[in-house]
């Protein structure tokens, strides 16, 4: 594993691929971008991992940070964790068991599904809805871009952030427990976010995954191997299964007021307006960043998101009764988070609200001389975020082509 | 006084709901990465929405003009429209002159200079019928803000 980086990322872009062109530059949510001599940037500090630079990209030139399926020789015996949204996939005409055979070929001895924890976290939030004092709405943790889009965002809004641990770590901790030294658990992550939220966790002090790996490189094994063995598979029932697409907790959650809502720019676009309190009561918003929810994750082999979610219902009518083999009794230990979700510092421009304003009548007074267009050819997204990195030394007024 | 920390005006186009609540939304932004207390952004924001939808439904043109201190900060909506007749009525909650098509949109309930008075610390109404409206409005910065 390598180091833990306070602001890691799984998000790169590979230098030699990259056009410098400005599709990512426009579709990032959190203005993480910048293209600086024909080279995108990330910005450490405002990336959410959200993964969007990578669905714009036309020329394959962001790519995800993972483990490869080398890293099980550390480990005696090895569990993986599989999001619901992985059933979703077409594993071109085997079965299930055919998939979990192969997944066992390859090295490991269990599979658990995600859906499982998600049984108990969302037992829990009904619980806390009827019962608890929690600020409602209440912001579901599931999508890991979503909380951190808070953190860069809407610092303000983090106290509507549900105090639970995530679905991924209720179960992820629970097997963890019953593991001894030499087992190794691994988390298959759809998306960069969940690949973040493992390697830098937040809300609780450590994860409980010893290593995370991309689903489209265990999908490609998967076809490749052509041989199975036998191991232990838990599955879940059907309300974890509809944790890989969006509305899965409205639905599973009713008749609480739940409000789903996918696609990065969209949740901004909410999160927004309940900044200025100007939506109806609700008691949950059931964010996710990808479009569908988790089974439009950019890690899924397949990026139509319309087919994996309607494989995905399929999947859950299957399941309907189903129970899943872990109860929230089994759980209880790892239902909620056990720190705070601070904000992440950069967003206040000082720590110091008199140097914070000087700051920012230079960024008016940059932002008054560019055309106002947001035409992106300077590097920034907006004219406004130039202005700022002029204001902050770096940039210059001069990059707009306009001046 | 004469430590204002920061000022900005906005300005606003009459029927404009296109673009209705961008002001309101870029003193909010304005304020948050100020680092100003959550609660007095909020308040500030949700009052300066009201004045500027007041301002876009029953006039032509106007403008925000936001004024940061260290313990205080002043909003002042300034327009040129008709002007209220009678402030107190108009201070009534319930009371509204909005027109039907306005009422469909969702606004016209009364409720945006009572909604201004409850978020304020300070609220002043000057208006001069067939020259113009000022609403001035002030909310304290508790010790303590970031
Ligand atoms: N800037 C203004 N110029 C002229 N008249 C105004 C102005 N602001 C308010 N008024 C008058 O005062 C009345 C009450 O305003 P208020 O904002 O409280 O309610 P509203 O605008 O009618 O409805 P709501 O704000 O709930 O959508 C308005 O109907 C209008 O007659
Ligand atoms: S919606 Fe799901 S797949 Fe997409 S970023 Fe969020 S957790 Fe990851
Ligand atoms: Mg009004």
């Amino acid at each position: 594993m390598p180091a833990f980086n306070l602001y890691f990322h799984s998000l790169r872009i590979k230098e030699d691929v990259c056009k410098g062109c400005t599709h990512c530059l426009r579709n990032c949510p959190t203005e993480a971008i910048r293209v600086r001599n024909r080279l995108a940037q990330i910005k450490d500090l405002k990336c959410i991992d959200c993964g969007d630079c990578v669905r714009f990209c036309p020329w394959g030139a962001n790519e995800v940070l993972t483990d490869d399926l080398s890293v099980l020789s550390h480990y005696e015996y090895r569990v993986l964790v599989i999001p619901p949204a992985f059933l979703s996939l077409d594993f071109l005409g085997l079965s299930t068991s055919e998939v979990m055979g192969r997944i066992f070929a390859l090295g490991f001895q269990e599979v658990y599904e995600e859906g499982i924890g998600e049984e108990a976290y969302l037992e829990e939030t009904r619980r806390i809805l009827t019962k608890g004092n929690v600020k409602k709405p209440l912001i579901s943790v599931a999508c890991p871009a979503v909380i951190r889009l808070m953190q860069v965002r809407f610092p303000d809004l983090l106290s509507h952030l549900s105090p639970l641990n995530t679905p991924r770590d209720i179960l992820g901790a629970t097997v963890r427990r019953k593991l001894g030294k030499n087992s190794g658990l691994f988390y298959l992550a759809p998306c960069p976010a969940k690949i973040t939220a493992i390697r830098n966790p937040q809300g609780i002090e450590k994860s409980p995954y010893d290593g995370v790996i991309a689903a489209n490189i265990l999908y490609r094994e998967i076809l490749r191997v052509n041989e199975t063995t036998s191991g232990k598979v838990h599955l879940s029932g059907p309300s974890g299964v509809a944790i890989g697409r969006i509305g899965g907790e409205k639905e599973f959650l009713s008749p609480l007021r739940v409000l789903a809502i996918d696609g990065i720019t969209n949740v901004v676009r909410f999160l927004k307006e309940l900044e200025m309190e100007k939506v109806p009561a609700l008691d949950l918003i059931e964010g996710r960043s990808c479009p569908n929810g988790c089974v439009g994750g950019i890690l899924l082999p397949e990026r139509d998101s319309f087919l994996n979610l309607y494989r995905l219902e399929q999947e859950e009518r299957k399941r309907e009764n189903a129970i899943s083999p872990l109860s929230r009794e089994d759980m209880a230990d790892f239902l909620y988070l056990t720190m705070p979700i601070q904000p992440r510092p950069q967003y206040f421009l000082s720590e110091n609200m008199e140097a914070a304003a000087k700051l920012l009548k230079m960024i008016d007074k940059f932002y008054e001389k560019l055309p106002k267009i947001d035409c992106g050819s300077c590097g920034a997204p907006t004219c406004r975020a130039l202005a700022e990195d002029v204001a902050k030394g770096e940039a210059s007024l001069e990059d707009c082509i306009f001046l | 006084m004469n430590d204002l920390l920061y000022s900005h005006t906005y300005q606003i186009q009459g029927r404009d709901f296109e673009h209705g609540g961008e002001a309101s939304s870029d003193i909010k932004e304005a304020l948050k990465r100020m680092g100003i207390n959550p609660q007095v952004i909020k308040r500030t924001a949700i009052a300066s929405y009201e004045a500027e939808m007041n301002i876009i439904v029953y006039t032509e043109k106007g403008e925000l003009l936001l004024e940061v201190y260290p313990k205080m900060i002043r909003v002042t909506a300034t327009d040129r429209g008709p002007g209220i007749e009678d402030v107190e009525l108009a201070m009534k909650e319930g009371y509204s002159t909005a027109p039907p098509e306005i009422r469909e949109m969702g606004f016209g309930s009364g409720m945006g200079l009572p909604n201004i008075k409850k978020n304020a610390d300070r609220l002043l109404i000057e208006s001069h019928p067939g020259k113009g409206t000022k609403v001035i409005f002030e909310i304290d910065i508790p010790n303590a803000s970031v």
